[in-house]
C-alpha cells in the first residue's frame, strides 16, 4: 500500500504496464518486420488474425489506451477539426486523431503518444452502429479493403442461437478474405492452439472473479480494469495463461490471509457499463476512503470470453468464436437479459449498491440505466445511482460532482445499514 | 458545548452555530470567493465573534457542499444530500421530499419516515436551472436578481423560453426583448423554464408530501409558485432556506461530538 493510500494493490498487475508497451510497439513496427496491419472496430475474432499471424489494432483498447495519454486533447481537437462532433464516441474522436497524423506524416506533433500506422485492411463488428460507420469511413480514407461482420440483434435464446450460426458462417468468409488479401493459407491447426489457451486462461480468470465473492473482496473491478490489457493483447497466447495463474496465486494467498483489495471494507458495489479510463486510479481511492470496494462490474464480468468458457471447443474454434460474439450482441441489444445477469451478479457477488455509468458519448450503451435500478431495487432492494461520465473525455466529467454523487450514495447505504440494524 | 456546521457552496459560504441543546446559536451566509478554506476560516471566526465564545469551546466542526474537503479545521465532513435531508427534517420532521436549487447545482432528495435519505437525483454538469442560470438571465434582462421573484407573479401574458441551455436561454431572452415583450412576462418564463427542467429531476426521485425547497433559490417566490404548479403540490420555503445544508450538518456535529462511536463513521 502506497503512503496515505486506502487501496491495497495487487502486485501481479504491475506487470501490465510493459504488456501493453510491447504490443504498442509492435503495432508500430508492423511494417517494417514485414506484417500485415489491421485496425479494428468492436468485439471482432482477433484469435483469427493471431492465428494468421496479423497484427491488430483495435478502436476500443487503443482509445482506452490513448485516454491516459498526455496527447489526447490534440488528438480530439484534430478529429474536431475535420468534422467530428464532439458527442460522436470519444474513442473514435481519438483514434481519428492518430489517423489524420498518419495521412499527415506526422510523428511527433503529439508527444507522449504512440502512433499506430495506417492500416492494410480495416475489420468491424456491427454491433453498434457507430462502430459500423466509423469502419466504413476509415475504409475510405485509408483506400483499403474491409469486411465488417453483421450481426443480428437478439431477444432470446432461439434468436441467439440463429446469431451465432450467422456470424460463423462469416468468420468462414472473413477467413477467405483474409487468405486473398494476405496470400497466406489459413491455419486451423494453429487457431485450435489459440482457443486452447483461450479457453484455459478465461477458466483461471473465472476462478480469480469467484475469489472476489469473499468478503473483504481481495482484489476490485479496478484491478480487473487493468488486467484487460492482457486479456485483450496478449489474448490466445500461452502467456496470457500464466498472467492469469500468477494473478490466482497472489489473489488466493490474499484470501487466506484475510487482505482485502481495499483498507476497510464496509460497502460492496456493482459498476455497470464502460470503465472512466482516465479516472480508474483516482476513483478506486475516492471509493475506498469511505470504505466501498467496487467487486464486480458487467464489462469485466460479462464479456472477454467470462460467459461458459468451459463450453468453448477448441476443435471446433469457429463455433466458440461465434458464440462469444453473438452473447456480446444479445447483451448490447437486450436490456432486460443483461438485467438477468446484473441481478445474477449482485446475488453472486453480496452487493449492497449499484454505480450506473452514463457515458455521454457513448449513446449504444447509455440507456437503461434507470430501468435497471428500477428493477434491480424493487427485486432485490439493493439501490442505485447514476453518474455522469464519458470513457476517455474528461470535457464530459467533473471530478467534484461525481465525487460527491458517490459519497452522498455511500452515506445514504450507511443510514440504511444502521436503520436496518436498529429496526 | 457548541458545535458548527459548515456549507461551503461554489457561491456562497453559510455556517450555524449550535449550542448542546441543538439550538441555533448563530449563522452566517457569506461569499465563498475564489479561496474556500479562507471563506471557511472566515465564516468561522465571525461566527464565534459574533457568538461571544471562545474557539476553544467549540467541540466539532463538520463541512459539508463542494468545498467540504477543502477547509483544514474541519473535524469532519458529510456531503449536502445528507446535511440538506437532516436540516429540513429539523426544521420539519413531517417533510419527505426536498428540492434544493444553489448557485450551481440543484438536487432532489426523498426521504423515508425516519428522515434518512431513500433516493436522491442531481443536475449534470450543466448550471442550466440554478441560481447562476438565473443570475445570467437577471443580467440579460436588465433587473435585480432579488426583484426576480415578485416581479413574474405580476405577468399576464403567457410567453415560452424553452431552451435551457444558459446560453441559448440567454439568445432567446434577448429576442424576447427586442419584440418588445414585457419583461415581468419574460421573468415567468424563465421560472417555469427552471421548474420545468428541475421537475423532471424531481419526479425521478418521487414527489411526497411534504415537500420543502431550500438554497438561494428558494428565495425566489416565482420559481417556488412555478415548481408547486409543475409538481401539483404546496412547497413550504423555511425562513432562512440557504442555512439548511449548514444546519445539518451541525445536527451531525453534535451527533458525533456527543457520540465517539459516531465520530469516524461515513468519513
Ligand atoms: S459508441 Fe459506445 S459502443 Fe460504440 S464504439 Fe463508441 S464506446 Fe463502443
Amino acid at each position: 500500500m502506497t503512503a496515505g493510500s486506502y487501496v491495497n494493490r495487487i502486485n501481479t498487475t504491475r506487470e501490465v504496464k510493459p504488456v501493453i508497451a510491447g504490443w504498442y510497439e509492435e503495432l508500430r513496427t508492423a511494417h517494417a518486420d514485414g506484417k500485415f496491419l489491421a485496425w479494428s472496430y468492436g468485439p471482432v475474432p482477433f484469435e483469427i488474425f493471431r492465428a494468421m499471424d496479423i497484427r491488430f489494432e483495435h478502436l476500443e483498447s487503443y482509445g482506452a489506451y490513448l485516454a491516459a495519454r498526455a496527447g489526447q486533447e490534440k488528438l480530439k481537437q484534430l478529429s474536431e477539426s475535420d468534422g467530428y462532433s464532439n458527442d460522436i464516441c470519444s474513442y473514435a474522436r481519438l483514434v481519428r486523431g492518430v489517423a489524420m497524423l498518419n495521412e499527415r506524416g506526422d510523428k511527433s506533433s503529439v508527444p507522449g503518444v504512440l502512433l499506430v500506422e495506417s492500416p492494410d485492411f480495416v475489420v468491424a463488428f456491427r454491433q453498434c452502429p457507430l462502430m459500423a460507420t466509423v469502419y466504413d469511413y476509415q475504409k475510405r480514407l485509408f483506400n483499403v479493403p474491409g469486411f465488417c461482420i453483421d450481426t443480428i440483434p437478439a431477444h432470446s435464446e432461439a434468436e441467439f442461437q440463429e446469431n451465432l450460426l450467422y456470424i460463423r458462417r462469416q468468420l468462414e468468409e472473413l477467413i477467405v478474405f483474409l487468405e486473398d488479401l494476405t496470400k497466406t493459407k489459413f491455419d486451423l491447426d494453429r487457431l485450435r492452439q489459440i482457443m486452447a489457451y483461450v479457453k484455459e486462461a478465461a477458466i483461471v480468470r473465472n476462478l480469480v472473479l469467484d475469489l472476489c465473492k469473499t468478503s473483504p473482496a481481495p482484489m476490485s473491478v479496478f484491478d480487473h480494469f487493468i488486467s484487460l490489457g492482457p486479456a485483450h493483447s496478449q489474448r490466445g497466447k500461452k502467456e496470457s495463461v500464466e498472467y492469469w495463474k500468477r494473478l490466482e496465486t497472489e489473489v488466493k494467498q490474499r484470501v487466506d490471509n484475510g487482505i482485502g483489495a481495499i483498507k476497510n471494507e464496509k460497502f460492496r458495489l456493482y459498476w455497470h457499463n464502460l470503465p472512466i479510463w482516465f479516472k480508474v486510479g483516482r476513483l478506486s481511492e475516492v471509493l475506498a476512503r469511505h470504505g466501498a470496494v467496487l467487486v464486480a462490474a458487467s464489462y469485466t464480468h460479462e464479456l472477454f470470453y467470462s460467459h461458459e468458457p468451459e463450453k468453448i471447443d477448441p476443435e471446433d474454434p469457429l463455433t466458440s468464436i461465434a458464440a462469444e460474439e453473438a452473447w456480446q450482441s444479445w447483451l448490447a441489444a437486450d436490456s432486460l437479459r443483461t438485467t438477468e445477469q446484473v441481478q445474477k451478479e449482485i446475488e453472486d457477488y453480496s452487493i449492497d449498491g449499484m454505480i450506473m455509468c452514463s457515458h455521454r458519448t457513448c449513446q449504444p450503451a447509455d440507456i437503461c440505466e434507470y430501468d435497471i435500478i428500477d428493477i434491480i431495487g424493487r427485486r432485490l432492494g439493493i439501490p442505485g445511482i447514476v453518474i455522469d461520465a464519458d470513457p476517455t473525455d474528461p470535457a464530459f466529467y467533473s471530478d467534484a460532482q461525481t465525487e460527491t454523487r458517490l459519497q452522498a450514495f455511500i452515506e445514504t447505504l450507511e443510514a440504511h445499514k444502521k436503520w436496518a440494524a436498529a429496526s | 458545548m457548541f458545535v458548527i456546521g459548515i456549507d461551503i457552496g461554489s457561491l456562497a459560504t453559510k455556517a450555524v452555530l449550535l449550542n448542546g441543546k441543538r439550538e441555533i446559536t448563530g449563522y452566517i451566509v457569506s461569499l465563498t470567493g475564489p479561496d474556500s478554506n479562507k471563506a471557511g476560516q472566515m465564516a468561522i471566526d465571525r461566527l464565534i465573534k459574533d457568538a461571544g465564545i471562545h474557539p476553544e469551546q467549540i467541540a466539532y466542526i463538520l463541512s459539508t457542499g463542494y468545498g467540504r474537503e477543502n477547509i483544514s479545521i474541519s473535524n469532519g465532513q458529510l456531503t449536502e444530500i445528507t446535511c440538506h435531508a437532516r436540516g429540513a427534517v429539523y426544521i420539519d420532521p413531517g417533510v419527505r421530499t426536498v428540492i434544493d436549487i444553489g448557485g450551481q447545482d440543484s438536487k432532489a432528495i426523498s426521504l423515508n419516515d425516519c428522515g434518512d435519505v431513500i433516493k436522491f437525483a442531481m443536475n449534470d454538469k450543466c448550471a442550466a436551472g440554478t441560481g447562476r442560470f438565473l443570475e445570467v438571465m437577471a443580467r440579460a434582462l436588465e433587473i435585480d436578481l432579488q426583484d426576480m421573484g415578485e416581479l413574474s407573479l405580476k405577468s399576464k401574458q403567457r410567453v415560452e423560453v424553452s431552451s435551457m441551455c444558459t446560453v441559448f436561454a440567454e439568445t432567446e431572452v434577448i429576442s424576447l426583448i427586442s419584440r418588445s415583450i414585457d419583461k415581468i412576462d419574460i421573468v415567468a418564463a424563465i421560472h417555469r423554464a427552471i421548474a420545468s427542467r428541475t421537475g423532471n429531476m424531481i419526479e425521478n426521485v418521487g414527489v411526497k408530501s411534504r415537500v420543502m425547497m431550500t438554497g438561494g433559490v428558494a428565495k425566489n417566490i416565482g420559481v417556488v409558485h412555478a415548481l408547486e404548479e409543475r409538481l401539483d403540490c404546496k412547497i413550504s420555503v423555511p425562513q432562512e432556506p440557504q442555512i439548511v445544508g449548514a444546519l445539518g450538518a451541525a445536527m451531525f456535529a453534535v451527533d458525533r461530538a456527543t457520540d465517539e462511536d459516531d465520530k469516524g463513521s461515513i468519513e
